[in-house]
């Protein structure tokens, strides 16, 4: 296979081979202990600053430094391979929270389906193993900048546990980033305006809640009791949410569910809370500030939930909830979620537009997930010590006439940028004899 | 309750009886020819024409004189204080209807069509129900229209009395009026799935009944088609589910010449502006919607604002009918409880509907619809002695249905024999002095009781001369008094006992002292709008305006314009849009130059700003109403989408907003051969017949791959042909081959062939002549490249072209061979992986195809991203590096192209519609805002109006809203929302909204 042209970045030999060494392993270029110094041009760290005339310092996997190069000291002759990147942008890797990548494949087609599993009460149940790093999808996605997923089963009431998985590696152990980083839970949500009077389904939601909540408090006491008879795994799975290594993801997106959900989980003895979905999540901002509950709001490309809402109003979501101070990331739920994830920056764009401005936007798909979910240490932003997985892109990234990913980097490890798609592009303008963009 | 109202029938025979024609007597012959005299009564003989002086003189069952005298042979009735009106008539009503209907295993040469049965004839199947007639009676009805509801064509209805008589007597009319629906009903049968292919069946089965008219050699027998031949001049009741059926049925009057009468939902004044009052009349319901209990105002934002607005505005629906110049009547349809009737009747006039009229909707005009206003309808001599005695004045609160007289038949709701007694009593019980008011109607149990002039809390009953009360005393004794009521020197005395338990009885006599104080009655409080403060919102709901934008002169200069024209972008440039169209572009000079001065000018200065034509979205399934799929048959070229359309879809606003000004809507592809397209502009809040884009060509979807095969649609879904795309390709052939067929008939007998008879209209086939004819032009649902090919060389062999393949995800495979054939492609920027057909979707997709040479495009179907349809554009940058002003063509010029609609729409030039936008950014970039969007000159949509509607939804809400809960505060019934969720159609759907999926 032969997909790479040679970058104009690349100016010495060890470079063409390491392009070399790159077709013949296919994907990935080995890892670099000689260390790459990028100079020139503009880093955007994902924690609102932006560096012009920026330099970055990356060996072993991590970010050595980034700052301004006018004030930055280094010594070029570490760095076997020097970028200077002039003109072009670095960005943080993007995190796709509450993501079905890898455990989806074709909507319609069931077998490569691994999103839902039978059963009600399923903190057992891992995403972790059926995670599929040879997903079609994953390249597609990777291309647009989206380095890191955080896999997520998603059926039942509880549906297991997610895991954080870079995209990139041979199988799944080689990918993952940070095992069962936390539950997911599906709220039951209250019907849409009914009246009291018309309580049957509010009994019934109120009664699954109720369920939920006796079931959290048995998983409790049974990792408070001192001697167990018998393992029970569901319980098991669930410990790390009473000690605080784990989080609840609970996602909900109505006021009145919301609430509920903050409420009767911080009682039931739930450290770590996230609302996922949060569509009226700015209806309950007292809330979620008074309890520090970060939002990983659905999909902001959507339609507003009701005909007289403002025309923008999931756009404007992000700026709200973050003016007010809460910590929002961004995700691609819903509807063809999988291949659809390559537009995450987009909808991060859009937040832009509607009030949040470009840096913070890039926060929201960048240290704000990372945050989120506790790796905020690792990576997430382009500074000294993190895990150096970012984007070199020719431009804007969050707006499609201006991204173009020219370079992405996943642990240190240049990855490919090409993907089935752009290889068919080539295979087709070679048949009509079409230039080769 | 109770009541049992005491039934008191009274048999007349009706002339004279004869053996075989009426049933036998069992026992002896019971003729009472008597004579009835009303006096003292309130005759309303007519809606305006009220007689106090005279007395009505009934006999069996005619009314026979109005006389001065009551003669001695009579039975005199002393009406004093009531009123006497002519019995109301409902048009709308399955009284006498078995459930039975006609179904397609019914024997005999009907139509195919389970659903079309204009043979059925109600007077053939009515039967007298004696408990639905006495409720209806109690409402003051008389006369009823019964209607078999259910199916599509559902036959004549028969006009019938309500009175206890043998069929043959009470059918006044057995062929009144035609009734239609748009509902298929029972009717097992598949098809029609879909509004559209409902409205497909109705005009292919009145073009059946033409030709069946003038068919000779090739006469069939069908009843189906030669009942509708018969009853061709009845007028025709057309029922409607929602406001805009109105327009829908109106639409088919026109097509094909009957007298309409619309059935009406009770939404109908939302779009009065789109019916002739010449054209249309009404049947309206009453059944006002009652205040919904609001709990949380959080999510009673799912209300939409339209349930909202028309709770407040239903009862105003009347008098607008009236004060517009059009003619209705009333019916009960939905209300059984007298009470509510009669006060849905004053509210109508609260409103602001002159009493008259009312009457008339009552009275005469449904008797002139039925054709029995020689008999009904009126108090006049010779009439039908049918009619109903009021307590009092119809308009008075307490107006109650005394009795109801039926073809002289005589039904008593009150013991009106009974002695009315009301007035002020005093006695002593012993040594207190006891005050009674017996009052409230006649015949009431309402007592107010004072205990040495202070109030005791007394429950007062009556039963025949007796009555009895409990007073329940402060001091929580209770007294029961019992008795009965006698007159004595010529007044009222109750005599009887005090029992104080605990106590001997004692004796009691109240003396009748005077009437009851007249009642004040406190004026009635309700929250409907009167017709004069009714402000109609176009659409009615949220973001609808009161009056829509007007084409102005607007200047917009300064700014960064892309033409999508072979003039480029306009760095610095002008733009003058006037009536409608675009004047001129160029130089801020130049463009100055052509500004007519003498009108006004709006000047917009667009500096920093891009311009941009309007977006045009080649495939989207927005405003339609009731399913997009009519996937019931392979071929369904005979469906309209325009007959379906929905003006008040509020995507259509949103759509604006994200600058899209025109769309293609398609048939879903869930058969090979869809339905015909509607093209429309979104000009938010005309009626949707105005969306439609006249000067279009015809279009029509066609569909491949999966979902015509029925792929994903579950493993049970195995039986209809076609299952595989082998098949796919035999059901095109067969069908432009019956079609070239069908033209060579038709072309055959228009060249006038000797005693040629004409063939019949086949719609479905029609539309096929029409593309092989090149007038209609092909948008095909295709995915793989084997079924794009397949499908050329079908219409190239056939000889028709396909004009777009539409998604066409691996065109980037066959570009050379569309490029070929001519076709265009519009497709997805970057959708894949959602079924399996789409596996080899790539993103470089559109700018391959454009890089060929074809025409092509990006859309949406979906009404979410077909907000944001310049940034998918923007994605052919991205992936397929097309150049910006190329990639803007995908969303502008491409698809107008596609569309045929380019001489006037999709870029900007001189001459051609104002379809403009003005965009805050590079039109393709995420960052980009659409800050005014212009339809044919008017300004449908800018940042500033949409601001100011925000405010007005919010206004309009929190008025209902707290009106709401204050009918709830005050005691009114509320009723608990039911959400129906919006339903967002896509290509394969089936679903059909009428079903109203709860949430």
């Amino acid at each position: 296979m032969t997909f790479l042209t040679k970058p104009k970045t690349m100016k010495n030999k060890y470079s063409l081979l390491l392009v070399f060494l790159l077709i013949c392993s296919n994907s990935f270029i080995n890892a670099q202990s000689k260390g790459i110094l990028f100079t020139g041009g503009v880093i955007h760290t994902g924690n609102d600053k932006v560096i012009e005339n920026a330099v970055m310092g990356i060996r072993d996997g991590k970010i050595e430094f980034a700052g301004s190069g006018t004030t930055i000291k280094y010594d070029k002759r570490l760095y076997a391979e020097q970028i200077d990147f002039t003109g072009q942008h670095i960005y943080p890797g993007f995190i796709a929270l509450n993501s079905s990548i890898g455990l989806r494949e074709i909507d319609a087609v069931r077998a490569t389906l691994d999103v839902n599993e039978v059963g009600y009460l399923n903190p057992h149940i891992r995403s972790m193993p059926a995670f599929n790093t040879d997903s079609r999808i994953i390249p597609t996605v990777r291309s647009n900048g989206v380095l890191m997923v955080q896999a997520t089963p998603a059926g039942g009431i509880i549906s297991g546990s997610s895991s954080l998985f870079h995209l990139d590696g041979w199988n799944w152990e080689d990918a993952l980033f940070k095992a069962d980083d936390g539950l997911h839970l599906n709220w039951p949500e209250y019907p849409v305006a009914r009246a009291n009077k018309d309580s049957s389904k509010t009994d019934y939601i109120q009664k699954k809640q109720a369920e939920i909540i006796d079931f959290i408090k048995e998983a409790r006491a049974y990792g408070l009791a001192s001697e167990k008879k018998e393992i029970n795994l569901r319980f098991g799975a669930m410990q790390g949410l009473f000690k605080g290594n784990q989080r609840l993801f609970v996602h909900c997106q109505k006021a009145r569910s919301i609430t509920d959900a903050i409420l009767m989980l911080q009682e039931a003895g739930i450290k770590k809370l996230v609302i996922v979905g949060g569509a009226e999540a700015d209806q309950t901002i007292k809330l979620l500030r008074k309890f520090d509950v970060p939002v990983v709001l659905s999909r902001i490309h959507r339609l507003p939930d009701y005909e007289d809402d403002p025309i923008d109003k999931p756009f404007r979501l992000p700026a709200i909830l973050s003016d007010s101070g809460i910590m929002v990331a961004l995700s691609y739920d819903g509807d063809m979620e999988a291949m659809g994830t390559r537009n995450l920056a987009f909808t991060a764009g859009t937040a832009a537009t509607y009030g949040c401005g470009k840096e913070l936007a890039l926060k929201l798909i960048t240290l704000n997930p990372a945050k989120i979910v506790g790796i905020q240490a690792q990576t997430g932003s382009i500074e000294a010590g993190k895990n150096a997985d970012f984007i070199l892109s020719k431009g804007d990234v969050l707006d499609p006439i201006t991204a173009d990913s020219i370079k992405l980097f996943i642990g240190g490890k240049e990855v490919n940028t090409s993907n089935h798609q752009s290889e068919l592009n080539k295979k087709y303008r070679e048949k009509y004899g079409l230039p080769l963009k | 309750m109770k009541q049992i109202f005491t039934l008191c029938i009274l048999f007349f025979c009706l002339g004279s009886i004869r053996a075989q024609i009426n049933p036998p007597i069992n026992g002896v012959a019971d003729q009472r020819s008597i004579v009835f005299a009303f006096r003292n009564a309130n005759i309303h003989v007519g809606s305006n024409e009220l007689i106090k002086n005279k007395i009505m003189l009934v006999r069996g069952a005619k009314i026979t004189d109005f006389v001065e005298e009551v003669p001695p042979e009579a039975v005199e009735i002393d009406c004093n204080g009531m009123h006497i009106y002519p019995s109301f008539i409902d048009i709308s009503s399955s009284y006498g209807m078995n459930e039975k209907t006609t179904k397609r295993s019914d024997p005999g040469a009907r139509h195919w069509n389970m659903a079309v049965h204009p043979e059925f004839n109600s007077a053939d199947n009515f039967r007298y129900d004696a408990s639905p007639a006495e409720t209806l009676r109690k409402l003051g009805i008389g006369v009823v229209n019964c209607i078999q509801k259910d199916g599509i064509f559902r036959g004549t209805t028969c006009a019938v009395s309500l009175a206890n008589l043998p069929e043959t007597k009470s059918v006044l009319n057995p062929a009144a009026i035609q009734a239609l629906s748009l509902s298929k009903g029972s009717s097992q049968e598949e098809y029609p799935s879909s509004l559209a292919g409902t409205i497909a069946l109705i005009r292919q089965s009145f073009y059946d009944a033409k030709w069946y008219a003038s068919a000779k050699s090739n006469k069939q027998f069908n009843i189906s088609l030669q009942a509708l031949n018969t009853h061709k001049a009845l007028p025709v009741l057309f029922e409607a589910a929602n406001g805009q059926d109105a327009i829908r049925a109106a639409n088919l009057a026109d097509e094909f010449g009957f007298r309409l009468w619309v059935d009406g939902c009770g939404e109908e004044y939302q779009h009065i502006d789109a019916l002739n009052p010449q054209k249309v009349s009404f049947v309206i319901p009453i059944n006002f919607p009652e205040a919904i209990d609001i709990v949380d105002i959080r999510s009673s934002r799912a209300i939409p604002l339209s349930t909202l607005m028309h709770w407040e505005s239903a009862a105003a629906q009347a008098a607008l009918l009236h004060k517009r110049g059009f003619t209705f009547a009333i019916s009960s349809r939905g209300i059984s409880d007298p009470k509510v009737f009669f006060s849905n009747l004053r509210r109508l006039v609260a409103a602001g509907l002159p009493s008259n009229v009312l009457l008339d909707a009552l009275t005469s005009i449904p008797a002139t619809l039925l054709g029995i206003e020689s008999r009904c309808g009126k108090l006049q001599k010779g009439y039908d002695a049918s009619f109903v005695i009021c307590s009092d004045s119809l308009l008075h609160p307490n107006a109650t249905i005394l009795e109801n007289w039926s073809l002289g038949q005589r039904l008593k709701f009150d013991n009106s024999n009974q002695m009315n007694f009301n007035g002020r009593y005093k006695g002593m019980v012993g040594k207190d002095t006891l005050q009674l008011v017996v009052k409230g109607k006649p015949f009431s149990s309402e007592a107010l009781a004072k205990i040495n002039g202070e109030k005791a809390k007394c429950v007062f009953k009556i039963s025949g001369t007796q009555f009895s009360a409990r007073l329940s005393l402060k001091n929580d004794s209770i007294i029961l008094i019992q008795g009965n009521v006698q007159r004595e020197n010529n007044s009222w005395q109750l005599n009887g006992e005090a029992i104080k338990f605990g106590t001997a009885p004692v004796n009691l006599t109240l003396l009748y002292s005077g009437a009851e104080d007249a009642d004040t009655l406190k004026p009635e409080q309700w929250p409907d709008l009167h017709v004069d403060s009714l402000q109609l919102l176009h659409p009615f709901g949220s973001y609808g305006r009161s009056t829509l934008p007007q084409q102005e002169q607007i200047l917009i200069g300064n700014a960064k314009i892309w033409t999508c024209s072979e003039t480029g972008i306009l760095d610095k440039a002008s733009i003058l849009i006037d009536k409608g169209k675009i004047q001129a572009i160029g130089t801020d000079s130049e463009v100055q130059k052509r500004v007519d001065v003498s009108r006004p000018v709006r000047k917009i200065d667009a500096s920093g700003k891009h311009i941009s034509p309007g977006i045009i979205d080649e495939h989207s399934h927005i405003a339609l109403s009731r399913g997009v799929n009519e996937g019931t048959q392979n071929n369904t070229a005979e469906v309209r989408m325009r007959d379906a359309l929905n003006a008040q879809d509020i995507d259509i606003y949103r759509q604006l907003a994200g600058g899209v000004t025109a769309a293609q809507l398609l048939h879903g592809s869930a058969n090979p051969i869809g339905g015909q397209s509607a093209l429309i502009k979104f000009r938010w809040g005309k009626e949707f017949p105005h969306l439609l884009l006249d000067n279009a060509q015809g279009h029509i979807k066609f569909a491949l791959g999966e979902n015509v095969k029925q792929s994903n649609w579950g493993y049970d879904k195995t039986s209809r042909f076609p299952q595989t795309r082998m098949g796919v390709e035999q059901v095109f052939y067969d069908a432009f081959q019956r079609a070239k067929e069908y033209r060579i008939m038709h072309e055959t007998f228009k060249k006038g062939a000797k005693n040629a008879e004409p063939p019949a209209i086949d719609l479905e086939l029609e539309a096929l002549s029409e593309i092989l004819e090149g007038k209609r032009h092909i948008t095909c649902h295709s995915y793989v490249q084997s079924e794009i090919n397949m499908l050329m060389h079908v219409a190239d062999s056939m000889g028709f072209k396909v004009n777009t393949f539409t998604h066409i995800l691996e065109g980037y495979k066959v570009a050379d061979k569309l490029k070929k054939h001519g076709a265009n492609g519009s497709t997805f920027s970057d959708w894949w992986a959602y079924k399996w057909e789409v596996n080899d979707a790539i993103p470089y997709n559109g700018s391959i195809m454009n890089e060929m040479g074809i025409t092509t495009s990006f859309n949406s179907d979906d009404a979410e991203m077909g907000r944001r349809l310049n940034q998918e554009a923007g994605k052919a940058v991205l992936y397929g590096k097309t150049p910006e002003t190329e990639a803007l063509m995908f969303v502008t010029r491409n698809p107008a192209k596609m569309l045929k609609i380019d001489g006037f729409t999709g870029s900007l030039k001189p001459g051609n519609d104002a379809d403009v936008v003005i965009w805050s950014d590079n039109p393709l970039s995420v960052y980009a805002r659409a800050e005014m969007t212009i339809v044919d000159g008017a300004a449908y949509f800018d940042l500033e109006s949409d601001k100011q509607l925000q405010l007005q939804n919010e206004a309009i809400r929190n008025r209902i809203t707290e009106k709401m809960l204050r009918e709830k505060a005050g005691g009114k019934p509320v009723k608990a929302y039911k959400s129906g969720k919006k339903h967002y159609y896509t290509c394969d759907d089936l679903f059909n909204e009428t079903e109203n999926h709860e949430e």
